[in-house]
């Protein structure tokens, strides 16, 4: 039997996953836990065959964070992320940690063994790419990684100078990207952008 | 030849007088010209004095003898036999050059700068100045400095010191308004113009400067204004995005409903199959009506998640491990947040390197912060500790909210944080 950790902040998405893996043959659900900032002391305390974690996990606790910790401390633990967000980093980002495999929330039961499986079975499970996503009168691949990189940091609330300060370019090219996306997306003004940016998921930053 | 002595009466008089004016420019010229660093007029301006002066002194002789009776001597008669032309062209000589050493003065005065030049420069200046020895005795002082003393203090600037001090903390005039203090303080004055003051010292001199600042200090006002606004708008984008998420685990949650009624619904197809002999797989169907009931019962019961030390707590019990907790959590998110992290990496530190049983979290706060300390009854550190990624990541992030993270390896592990406690934060 493979022992499965569960790690997701939404009860109900995590008793479904959990009912998931009790009602299959191959799986045995050892724990769950809310915040991935416990992942690791349970990948210690248990034997973790596999983890399913959320990157949005309670306590504002990163999944990717606690990802990039477990495949450090216990490499041969597989860690599956699944979400719901469409943030177009996440996936760069699993792939940098040396997540497994990468998969959408969205998916019905059979799916999710499906990956469970194939990455047990030794496969990197991915998405082709990142969900393309509206945003005004463009959609999410028109805008360059910079573009979105400022725009991660427009919506949470940053000022010009900060985003400018903290990614290490100048104010006028901050103002350049953000007129850009502007054009691109025909929003009248900044807030404008950075609302509908946040709704639509394509960035998160919960600072 | 016609000699002086031939001329009219009235025209000897006006010789007399060019002669007279001459000798009076060479006399206003000398301690200009002496002053100076250039040696051609000091040269030619002593000559000129004595030509011009024996010139009016023979001419003047010669007036005289015009009454029969006199006698002249025989220097002045020989001179006076003279033709006219010679005196003439001595005098128009003479004349020439105190022309071109006036002419020259006059240049030199207008391109160079004087020590008068430079007061009359300060006095035209918009800036106030005023240059001071150590003591505060005034040295310089300009128009604009002394009337902006009147304007705020009612009184000259007579001590470059004092007047500094006063900026800042001494009475001021009924209208005037200090608006900065500190290295460069700022003043509305009654004409709602706004000055900033500014000292240095160079050279043992002290230095007082006063710049009008009216639009500078309207710009910064507007700007203070719009980034004012600006905070409070991304503190709304901020919250909005808060809401925002709130919304998608709305949704999500709306989503996983409505996966579980569309599982419901294939559950019921595959049974109405089965019993129509459709399907041969029990087992399968066995597995999703079990699977089915479960996620009803899921959903009947509406599952919902502990409080953070809570499901702390349960993971730490799931491995044996006791944690003990005295106080409460801060009601302060990101001192609540900060803890709890800081609670889960005292766990798997005591777990990885201690071997503990147990872990104690004591949790306290004044009227400024709020305190935390962990502490576990595994083996004590033979070392000393190196913070590594977690507590590392722990103090980066602790200080990121101002907060601070003390690491004590002996007698045993202590971890201590503290986070300041917000204004307006009731507890």
């Amino acid at each position: 039997m493979i022992n499965v950790l569960i790690v997701e902040d939404d009860p109900m998405a995590r008793k479904l996953l959990e009912i998931y893996i009790n009602a299959s043959e191959n799986y045995n659900h050892i724990q769950s836990v809310e915040s991935a900032a416990l992942a690791e002391f349970c990948c210690r305390t248990n034997k973790v065959d596999v983890v399913l974690m959320d990157v949005c996990t309670a306590m504002n606790a990163s999944g990717l964070d606690a990802a990039e910790k477990i495949k450090k401390e216990f490499p041969n633990t597989k860690v599956i992320i699944i979400t719901s967000q469409p943030e177009c980093s996440f996936i760069d980002r699993a792939h940098k940690v040396g997540v497994d495999s990468f998969w959408y929330k969205s998916s019905a039961a059979e799916e999710i063994l499906s990956v469970l499986d194939r990455t047990m079975a030794g496969e990197q499970v991915y998405p082709e790419s990142a969900p393309s996503l509206k945003l005004g009168d463009t959609f999410s691949e028109n805008l360059t990684h910079r573009e979105l990189e400022v725009l991660r940091e427009l919506v949470a609330g940053e000022s010009d100078a900060a985003i400018a300060e903290k990614l290490f370019m100048s104010l006028r090219t901050v103002k350049g990207h953000i007129q850009s996306m502007r054009e691109k997306t025909g929003f009248r003004n900044r807030t404008e952008l950075a609302v509908r940016a946040r709704e639509s998921g394509l960035v998160i930053n919960n600072k | 030849m016609i000699g002086f002595c031939d001329l009219h009466y009235a025209v000897k008089s006006i010789f007399l007088v060019v002669t007279f004016v001459a000798i009076c420019s060479c006399i206003c010229l000398f301690p200009r010209v002496f002053s100076r660093k250039k040696l051609l007029p000091k040269l030619l301006l002593p000559p000129c004095f004595i030509l011009s002066g024996a010139m009016l002194i023979l001419f003047a002789a010669q007036v005289k003898s015009a009454h029969p009776a006199w006698k002249l001597t025989p220097i002045i008669e020989s001179v006076a036999e003279l033709p006219v032309i010679l005196p003439i062209l001595l005098l128009l000589t003479v004349i020439a050059t105190l022309l071109t050493i006036v002419i020259k003065e006059r240049k030199f005065e207008k391109n160079s700068i004087t020590r008068s030049s430079v007061k009359e420069s300060l006095d035209y200046l918009n800036t106030g100045l005023c240059f001071a020895y150590k003591n505060g005795m005034v040295i310089l002082i300009n128009h604009r400095m002394n009337n902006l003393s009147h304007t705020i203090f009612g009184r000259d600037l007579q001590n470059a010191n004092g007047f500094w001090e006063n900026l800042s903390n001494g009475e001021i005039q009924s209208g005037v308004t200090r608006l900065s203090m500190g290295a460069n303080p700022s003043l509305r004055l009654p004409d709602k113009t706004v000055w900033t003051f500014a000292r240095e010292v160079i050279d043992g001199i002290t230095q007082l400067t006063a710049a009008e600042t009216t639009r500078l200090n309207k710009l910064t006002e507007e700007l203070k204004e719009k980034n004012a606004e600006l905070t409070v708008m991304n503190n709304r984008l901020l919250k909005y995005g808060e809401n925002v998420d709130k919304l998608t685990r709305e949704k999500e949650r709306l989503e996983t409903k409505v996966r579980i009624h569309r599982e419901l619904g294939q559950a019921l197809l595959a049974t109405r199959r089965y019993l129509r002999s459709e399907n041969d797989n029990p087992q399968e169907l066995l597995n999703m009506l079990k699977r089915n009931i479960a996620m009803l019962r899921m959903e009947s019961e509406s599952p919902k998640n502990d409080k953070p030390i809570v499901m702390l707590m349960k993971a730490a019990h799931s491995a044996g491990i006791e944690v003990l907790i005295t106080g409460q959590m801060p009601k302060q998110e990101d001192a609540n947040r900060l803890f709890f992290e800081g609670a889960t990496e005292a766990l798997t530190n005591a777990v990885r390197h201690a071997d503990a049983k147990k872990l104690c979290v004591e949790l306290t706060e004044d009227d400024k912060a709020y305190f935390a300390c962990f502490t576990n009854d595994g083996s004590k550190p033979q070392n000393k500790i190196v913070e590594g990624g977690g507590l590392g990541s722990l103090r980066l992030k602790t200080e990121q909210i101002g907060g601070t993270m003390e690491v004590l390896n002996q007698p045993e592990f202590v971890l201590k944080m503290t986070v300041l406690k917000k204004r307006g934060d009731n507890l």
